[in-house]
């Protein structure tokens, strides 16, 4: 799998506090990366070092094949869109002011494009309205905007639907979809809301404590967090051999548990079992959503 | 750093405070003249507008502070900065183009002040009186002491991450250094001896004055160390162009530049290794 963004062992300590601790991840090219975590567990200063305001205190990271210690790095970055924490936008400008101002630091030979841009985001009507008259969430999707100028191959969104209101978080979310799709921008997500990620992201990094506890693609988180009855029994090899012949998926656990991933009629396969010799002990249903799955992940006694 | 230099200009074409600053020394420039021309009338001082073209130096730290804090603060409180570094500009580039832009804004409103003079006191006091190579001397130190203002300001509004505590640090820097160039002209212009009594001759009535060394004059090593002083500050340099004392035309150019170079290299080192939010 090619990976845009990778960091091997990345550290950054705050004088005597350590904002990440060793973080791996691999981001695949193409992807919609949901960077998941709670509140200070180093998503934005993982953000912070890929586009270069803050540098590693120690670990290395790859930008689209480069390493952060290269010189030539910054060429990597221009590949790259941010918003990090808020939007930066000149309050005193205007959308369209904005995107001209982020043209010419670019370096782009022409304006083209940035009507497009403005559709993209819906900001195609503000006219003459300075960003300082906008609303949070129009000032959010003006950061997008900037970000979007020179078309990057990397967006790089640090929890992009903050404040913003029930259609705003719809439209942020339609918005990043339509990017990946259209234009196959890879995009990185932090939030630390994972059902708003679970609408979008392909992958998944788990951040706690500075450092991934876990990466995953979104059909293993599906996977994992699938409705299913986790069942007790005697031996798990009949219940194996019982489940296989009437056609029902399941996980073997250990010898004696499996999860069973349909709804089962208990006393068929109670008696199915007994004529394998195999007793069945206890049927649980368990239903574990994204957020207790998040929870079982990282430990749930630190919560800001 | 082309291209920054091309969104900082044009950024600085749309800056309120810029125009701002530039209207004022345009009305500074005509306020003096008409203040001048109405003491020509009144008393018939003979004005030369040569003279009062210098005069604006005086403030052009305080004018670059406010500047400076204003113009490039906007790049941390909006947090445009960051779209400048993650978008693969090198940090020393961002901290030069931001210099230069400062050093610029202050020349153009101090040629904005000596054309407003020109334009306003040469037909009111006729031509200039003082030899031009001498004005252009002194305005050519003046550029020279501007841009050392703006090197200190840069360096302190690019290090210090908060546009509110930048406005605070530079005006306070600019104020105490204007502070410390009249504490160390005062001192420079204390007379050797001073008049201590007089005595009056009863059958002449003539009057004869009495003078004693002057306390305060400083020693020899003092002068040196008060002169020094003067020079390396850029508002001794410029109350000396202003006309407070004879400038050495070597020296401030000098001292200026150096200020300029050595204050650029240690900010942008810092704000390479600085850590943004």
């Amino acid at each position: 799998m090619e990976y845009v963004l990778e960091t091997n062992k990345l550290t950054k300590m705050y004088k005597h506090s350590a904002a990440l601790s060793g973080l791996t991840m691999h981001v695949p090219k193409g992807s919609i990366y949901g960077f998941v975590g709670r509140n200070g567990a180093g998503k934005t200063t993982l953000i912070r070092i890929v586009c270069g305001l803050q540098s590693p205190t120690s670990g290395d990271y790859t930008l689209f094949g480069r390493s952060g210690g290269d010189r030539a790095i910054v060429r990597s970055r221009r590949r790259v869109g941010a918003v990090v924490e808020t939007p930066s936008v000149y309050r005193d400008m205007t959308a369209r002011e904005n995107l001209r101002q982020q043209y010419r630091i670019l370096g782009l030979p022409t304006f083209d494009g940035i009507d497009e841009i403005l559709r993209l985001v819906g900001l195609e009507d503000t006219g003459k309205k300075k960003a300082r008259n906008f609303s949070l969430g129009m000032r959010q999707r003006l950061g997008i905007a900037v970000a979007l100028c020179g078309d990057p191959d990397l967006l790089l969104l640090d929890e992009p639907t903050n404040g913003l209101d029930p259609q705003g978080i719809v439209d942020i979310r339609e918005l990043i979809l339509r990017l990946n799709r259209e234009r196959s921008t890879t995009v990185l997500v932090s939030s630390h809301i994972l059902d708003e990620l679970s609408k979008l992201a392909t992958h998944y990094g788990f951040i706690d404590d500075g450092r991934i506890v876990r990466e995953m693609s979104a059909e293993e988180l599906d996977a994992e967090c699938r409705k299913c009855a986790r069942v007790e029994v005697t031996d798990a090899k009949a219940l194996a051999r019982t489940l296989d012949s009437m056609g029902i998926e399941y996980r073997i656990l250990s010898d004696t548990t499996a999860d069973v991933f349909a709804k089962i009629n208990v006393s068929q396969l109670s008696s199915a079992l007994s004529s394998s010799g195999c007793e069945l002990l206890t049927v649980t249903e368990r239903d574990e959503s994204l957020e207790s799955f998040y929870i079982s992940l990282v430990g749930g006694g630190r919560h800001e | 750093m082309n291209k920054l230099l091309r969104a900082g200009f044009s950024r600085l074409g749309r800056s309120c405070v810029f125009w701002l600053l530039t209207s004022f020394s345009a009305a500074l420039a005509i306020f003096m003249c008409a203040v001048c021309f109405k003491n020509m009338n009144a008393h018939g001082d003979a004005v030369d507008a040569g003279q009062l073209m210098l005069n604006y130096s005086t403030l052009t730290g305080v004018v670059t502070a406010i500047f400076a804090s204003i113009y490039i603060g906007v790049d941390y409180s909006d947090g445009t900065v960051r779209n400048k570094i993650a978008s693969g500009h090198r940090r020393f580039d961002i901290y030069l183009s931001n210099l230069t832009v400062t050093t610029a804004a202050g020349l153009f409103s101090y040629v904005v002040f000596i054309i407003t003079v020109a334009a306003v006191g040469i037909p009111l006091f006729g031509s200039i009186i003082m030899p031009l190579p001498r004005l252009f001397a002194l305005l050519g130190c003046i550029f020279a002491a501007a841009s050392a203002y703006s090197g200190i300001f840069t360096f302190i509004t690019m290090s210090a991450s908060s546009r509110t505590v930048s406005a605070a640090l530079s005006l306070l820097c600019a104020l105490a250094l204007i502070m410390a160039a009249l504490t160390c002209l005062g001192v420079l212009e204390q007379e050797k001896e001073i008049l201590s009594g007089s005595v009056t001759d009863g059958e002449s009535g003539e009057v004869e004055f009495v003078y004693s060394p002057n306390p305060r004059y400083p020693t020899e090593s003092e002068r040196k160390l008060y002169k020094t002083l003067l020079d390396i500050n850029p508002a001794g340099q410029m109350l000396q162009l202003a006309g407070r004392a004879e400038p050495d035309f070597k020296l401030i150019p000098l001292c200026a530049l150096s200020e300029f170079v050595a204050f650029t290299a240690l900010g942008a080192f810092i704000f390479r290794r600085k850590d943004l939010r």
